[in-house]
C-alpha cells in the first residue's frame, strides 16, 4: 500500500473539517457567496455605466460636455441652443462645438428608447469611421441607428420606423462601441426638437478644445462666466450634472455592508454549530498540548477558506448575473457590466472578512474550552 | 506485582489534593497523598466514581486542584498558568483514554502528528517520526486508514503512538484496554510495557483489570478520593 508521507498542516485540517460536512459546507458558501453575487453584479454595471459615460463625452473626440448647471439629472437639462452656442464659442480655448438633443420616447413597441438629436450638418465625419451600413442621415426624415437599437427594433437600411408615431427612414447602422450610443437612434435636430416639445433648445454641448488649451481653465471660465453652464469630463465629475451614479455606487457600498453582515451571521451560525459538534474533538486538541491561539487559527482558517469557495463562487455567478442582465431587451440599450480587478478584489476582501469576521466569536468559544469538561462531553 | 522500582527519584509528589466537582457535594480526590517514582509502572484501582480519573486529569494538568500540592518533574501543577500548562501537556505527558479520541477526519499517520504540531516540531521531522511510532505500535501498514476502518485494538494503538508522539516523560493510561476484547487488551499491555522500558518513561495506568494491574510494579486502591494504606 503507497503511504502518504504528506505532513500534516493547520490549513489541511482546516480543509478536511470542511470537506467531512460537505452539505453545511456548502449551503454555507451559497449563503455567503448571494452577498459577493451582488457586489459583483452591482459593482461591474457601475463600472460600466461609468465606461458609457466616459465614452460618451469622448465621442468624437469631445474634451468637454457642457449642461445647463444645478440639474440633478442630465437629461433635464434644457439649454437654449443659439445663445449657448455662441457663448461657448466666445470662449477662449474653444474650438468647436456641437449640440446635442437626449430624449427618452416610445419607438415602434418599446416603450422608451434613447434618442439623440443632431443638426444634420453637425453628424460629424468622424461618424463616418463607425457606420457598419448605409450613411449619415442627410435629410429631416432620416434616422441612423445604433447596432443595439437595430437589433432591438429589428429594422435595417431602408425599413421605416416610428418615432413617437411619427415615421422615419433608416439610412445607416452605426458601431461607437459604447452601450448607451449604439442603444440609441440619431435623429435630425429639428424633428426631435419638435418630438420633444423642447423647440431651439437641447440638452448639451460637446466642446473641441484648440490644441494646447488648458482644460481646467475653460472649464473654469465657462462656469464663471456663464453661471447657468457647467462642464464636464469624465465619469469623475459627472455628478456634477447627475448623482445617478455616485447613488449607485453608494449603494454598492450599502449592499456591501448588508452582504457583510448577513454572511458573518450565517458563518458564524455554521462555526458555532462546529465547534460544538466538535467540543470533545478541541479537547483532545487542548489535552494533547495545542494551545488557545492554535484552536482559534485553525477555526478561523476554515472559516477563510469558506471565504475563498464563496469568493469564487459569487464572482462566478455575478459575472453570469451581470451579462444576463444587460441582455434583458430594455436593459440591453443601457447596460453593459465591465469586469475590473477592482470588482473581483472587492468581492474576495469582502467574503474574506465576514466569514473571518463570522468565525472569531466561535473561534474564541473554541479556545476556552476546558480540556476536563469536553473530554466528560458526549 | 512485580517489584517495585523505586531507585530512581520522585517525579511525582501529591500532598493534601482536593478536587471536588458540584460546589463540593462530590469530592472526586479528597486529600489524597502520593508519590510516584521515575520509570515506576503505577497501577491505580477503585470502584467507579472512586476518583481515579480525576486524579489522572490532574496529573495531566487537565483539570486544576482546588487545594493541596501536586509536583511533577519539579513543577508544582497548581501554579501552573495557561500558557505552561499547555506545554506540560504537550511536552511532559503522554495520553491514552479509554476511548481511543482519534480525530475522526484524519488518517492514523496524521492523528500522530497531531501532538507534534504542537510542539512545532519541523514537517521533516513529522514525516521521519510519525510513521517510526505507527512502526512501533504495528500499523505501519494502515498509516493511511481513517480511525473509522481500524479495529478497537488498532485504533487504541494509533492512540498510543500518538501519546509517544513528544516523547512524554509520563504516559497517562486512562482504562486503556477497557473497550478492548481480552486478546487486543492484552497485546496493547504487552506494547505499553514494552515501549516504557524502550523509552524508560513512567507509566501510570487506571484500570478496573485485575489483570492489567497485575503487571504494575505498584498497584494503588482509591477509595472516596483517597488511596487505601
Amino acid at each position: 500500500m503507497k503511504r502518504n508521507n504528506m505532513p500534516l498542516t493547520l490549513f489541511g485540517m482546516a480543509t478536511r473539517n470542511l470537506v467531512r460536512r460537505p452539505m453545511r459546507t456548502s449551503l454555507t458558501t451559497i449563503g455567503v457567496g448571494v452577498g459577493v453575487v451582488a457586489i459583483v453584479a452591482l459593482s461591474s454595471t457601475i463600472q460600466g455605466a461609468r465606461g458609457s459615460v466616459d465614452s460618451t463625452i469622448r465621442v468624437n473626440n469631445a474634451d468637454l460636455l457642457v449642461f445647463e448647471s444645478n440639474v440633478s439629472v442630465d437629461l433635464f437639462s434644457s439649454l437654449a441652443e443659439t445663445p449657448t452656442r455662441q457663448a461657448l464659442l466666445a470662449t477662449p480655448g474653444v474650438l468647436r462645438v456641437v449640440a446635442t438633443l437626449w430624449h427618452v420616447v416610445p419607438v415602434e413597441d418599446k416603450p422608451y428608447m434613447l434618442t439623440f438629436g443632431l443638426r444634420l450638418g453637425e453628424m460629424d465625419s468622424a461618424r463616418r469611421d463607425m457606420m457598419v451600413s448605409g450613411r449619415i442621415p442627410e435629410s429631416e426624415d432620416e434616422v441612423m441607428l445604433g447596432v443595439i437599437a437595430q437589433r432591438a427594433l429589428n429594422k435595417d437600411v431602408g425599413d421605416n420606423v416610428a418615432i413617437r408615431g411619427e415615421p422615419f427612414r433608416v439610412v445607416g447602422v452605426f458601431r461607437q462601441g459604447v452601450v448607451i450610443l449604439d442603444g440609441a437612434i440619431v435623429v435630425p435636430m429639428r424633428r426631435l426638437q419638435a418630438l420633444s416639445g423642447k423647440v431651439d433648445h437641447v440638452t448639451a454641448f460637446q466642446v473641441h478644445l484648440k490644441p494646447g488649451a488648458d482644460t481646467d481653465a475653460v472649464i473654469a471660465r465657462i462656469e464663471r462666466e456663464h453661471p447657468g453652464l457647467t462642464a464636464v469630463t469624465g465619469s469623475g465629475d459627472y455628478s456634477k450634472v447627475d448623482e445617478g451614479l455616485d447613488i449607485a455606487a453608494g449603494m454598492i457600498w450599502v449592499v456591501s455592508l448588508i452582504a457583510l453582515i448577513v454572511g458573518a451571521v450565517i458563518v458564524a451560525n455554521t462555526m458555532w454549530m462546529s465547534v460544538l459538534e466538535r467540543t470533545r474533538e478541541i479537547g483532545v486538541l487542548r489535552a494533547v498540548g495545542w494551545s488557545r491561539s492554535a484552536i482559534v487559527r485553525m477555526i478561523v482558517l476554515e472559516a477563510a477558506w469558506l471565504g475563498v469557495a464563496a469568493a469564487i463562487v459569487g464572482c462566478a455567478c455575478g459575472v453570469l448575473l451581470a451579462k444576463a442582465a444587460a441582455r434583458v431587451s430594455v436593459a440591453e440599450q443601457f447596460l453593459s457590466p465591465r469586469f475590473g480587478p477592482r470588482t473581483f478584489l472587492l468581492a474576495f476582501i469582502v467574503a474574506l472578512l465576514l466569514s473571518v469576521l463570522g468565525a472569531l466569536a466561535p473561534a474564541l468559544r473554541a479556545a476556552n474550552v476546558s480540556p476536563a469538561e469536553a473530554l466528560r462531553y458526549e | 506485582m512485580n517489584e517495585s522500582n523505586t531507585g530512581n527519584g520522585v517525579l511525582l509528589s501529591a500532598r493534601g489534593l482536593v478536587k471536588h466537582f458540584e460546589n463540593g457535594n462530590v469530592r472526586a480526590v479528597d486529600g489524597l497523598d502520593l508519590d510516584i517514582m521515575r520509570q515506576e509502572f503505577v497501577a491505580i484501582c477503585g470502584p467507579s466514581g472512586c476518583g481515579k480519573s480525576t486524579l489522572l486529569n490532574l496529573i495531566a494538568a487537565i483539570d486544576r486542584p482546588d487545594r493541596g500540592t501536586l509536583t511533577v518533574a519539579g513543577r508544582s501543577l497548581a501554579s501552573l498558568d495557561r500558557r505552561d500548562a499547555d506545554a506540560y501537556r504537550r511536552d511532559t505527558v503522554g495520553l491514552v483514554f479509554q476511548l481511543h479520541n482519534l480525530l475522526a477526519s484524519l488518517t492514523a499517520l496524521e492523528n500522530v502528528q497531531v501532538p507534534m504540531m504542537a510542539a512545532a516540531t519541523s514537517a521533516a521531522a513529522r514525516c521521519e517520526r510519525a510513521p517510526a511510532l505507527l512502526e512501533s505500535v504495528g500499523l505501519l501498514d494502515r498509516a493511511d486508514a481513517l480511525p473509522s476502518v481500524l479495529s478497537g485494538g488498532e485504533r487504541q494503538r494509533v492512540a498510543l503512538a500518538r501519546a509517544l508522539a513528544n516523547e512524554p516523560e509520563i504516559l497517562l493510561a486512562d482504562e486503556p484496554t477497557g473497550a478492548l476484547d481480552s486478546e487486543s487488551g492484552q497485546r496493547l499491555l504487552n506494547l505499553l510495557e514494552d515501549l516504557r522500558r524502550q523509552s524508560h518513561m513512567t507509566l501510570i495506568v487506571v484500570t478496573h483489570d485485575e489483570k492489567v494491574a497485575r503487571r504494575a510494579d505498584r498497584i494503588l486502591h482509591m477509595l472516596d478520593g483517597r488511596i487505601e494504606a
